[in-house]
């Protein structure tokens, strides 16, 4: 199956990076919801805040397109949990998007460097 | 009774997805939130306190549910999912495994009279070939089910899609068949008009044969499919009854 091209538009922007964010701390090792909204959180200093309800409809995304794969595991008196871990395809698309976002990240301070200077 | 279990029944009656989606969902948050929970009581807070903590951190709010809808929400599989649901009671299963069994009987009844195997002719053979698939399938679906009794949620639907897909090609294979074999008859009839009645009835009896084999060996596959269906879509629900259980 090939994997799907990012295309980075405005109107798929917030979608795009919340996909490129998790997968990039998948790839980092997070595992579980709880653990990947802590991680990011952490990460950025607390700029990207994720409540874990905004998570599932995004982790679920993921892995019905193939990009992650999550498995159940029992931990003891923690209950079941869903571990999630990057397929191939999703690292191949990560990398993509990271790429995209670099380019438009370039693209955009171009545009506002200029504007401003 | 988890201590959340209010929580999650409110969240199950929110979410407009048939039972299997649910109870993944259902089962999936319960073992965050006990989690969560779990690491504030280790942070030093109170049950109570780590109770609220875990339920803020979480904050389902109306557009997750939305989106989780989006996503689980396709209309082929939440139809099967719900047929499969509503086709709980035993007398209904017993009928399916009836049906089942009838459609053994049919098939081998077919398949031993030579005539129609012999009929259906060389496009039997990829159509022979897919059903053995489907037996092969079916088979271990079953095993898997029902004797190993593995019920482990990353496993309970695997294969069925395949069974299905199986189901299906046999009866496109002999649709396939019956078309190239009257493009050739067309020409045959082209070549020698005098022979156009015998090439005809040859036709229709080779397609015949073919679409009978194979709609008889799809529709089997396919109640097979369904019944399996049926007990894993039992299977989730008992597993999220249990969790909304008191």
């Amino acid at each position: 199956m090939p994997v799907k091209r990012p295309i980075l538009e405005i109107r798929t922007l917030t979608p795009s990076c919340n996909e490129v964010l998790i997968l990039t701390a998948l790839e980092r090792g997070a595992g579980h919801g709880y653990q990947l909204a802590v991680d990011l959180e952490e990460q950025s200093g607390g700029f990207f805040e994720f409540k874990h309800g905004t998570l599932y409809p995004i982790l679920h995304k993921l892995e019905k397109d193939g990009l992650i794969e999550g498995t159940w595991s029992d931990e003891g008196q923690r209950g079941r949990r869903r571990h999630y871990r990057v397929t191939a395809k999703g690292r191949e698309y990560a990398r993509a998007q990271r790429e995209a976002w670099r380019l438009f990240a370039e693209r955009l301070f171009e545009v506002i460097g200029r504007t401003e200077g | 009774m988890s201590r959340f279990t209010v929580v999650l029944r409110d969240l199950s009656d929110r979410l407009s997805l048939p039972q299997p989606a649910r109870s993944r969902i259902l089962l999936e948050i319960s073992g965050d939130l006990e989690a969560l929970f779990q690491s504030f009581l280790e942070r030093g807070l109170s049950e109570e306190e780590a109770e609220q903590e875990a339920l803020a951190h979480i904050d389902l709010s109306s557009e997750a549910i939305q989106d989780l809808g989006r996503v689980h929400g396709g209309w082929f599989r939440s139809f099967v999912d719900t047929l499969a649901h509503r086709a709980g009671p035993r007398w209904e299963r017993a009928l399916l495994v009836l049906l089942i069994l009838g459609g053994v009987l049919l098939s081998g009844a077919l398949l031993n009279a030579v005539p129609m195997s012999r009929a259906a002719g060389i496009w039997f053979l990829p159509v022979g070939c897919t059903a053995l698939g489907a037996l092969i399938v079916s088979g271990w679906k079953t095993y898997v089910l029902f004797l190993l009794r593995d019920h482990r949620p990353r496993r309970l639907r695997r294969g069925l899609d395949t069974l299905l897909g199986l189901s299906v090609l046999q009866v496109f294979l002999a649709f396939g068949g019956v078309w190239f074999t009257g493009v050739g008859s067309v020409r045959s009839i082209a070549r020698e008009p005098l022979r156009a009645g015998v090439v005809t009835m040859q036709w229709l009896q080779h397609s015949l044969a073919l679409l009978i084999l194979a709609l008889s060996l799809g529709l089997l596959a396919g109640l097979v499919w369904f019944f399996l269906l049926t007990r894993v879509v039992s299977i989730e629900h008992q597993e999220a009854a249990a969790l909304l259980a008191d």
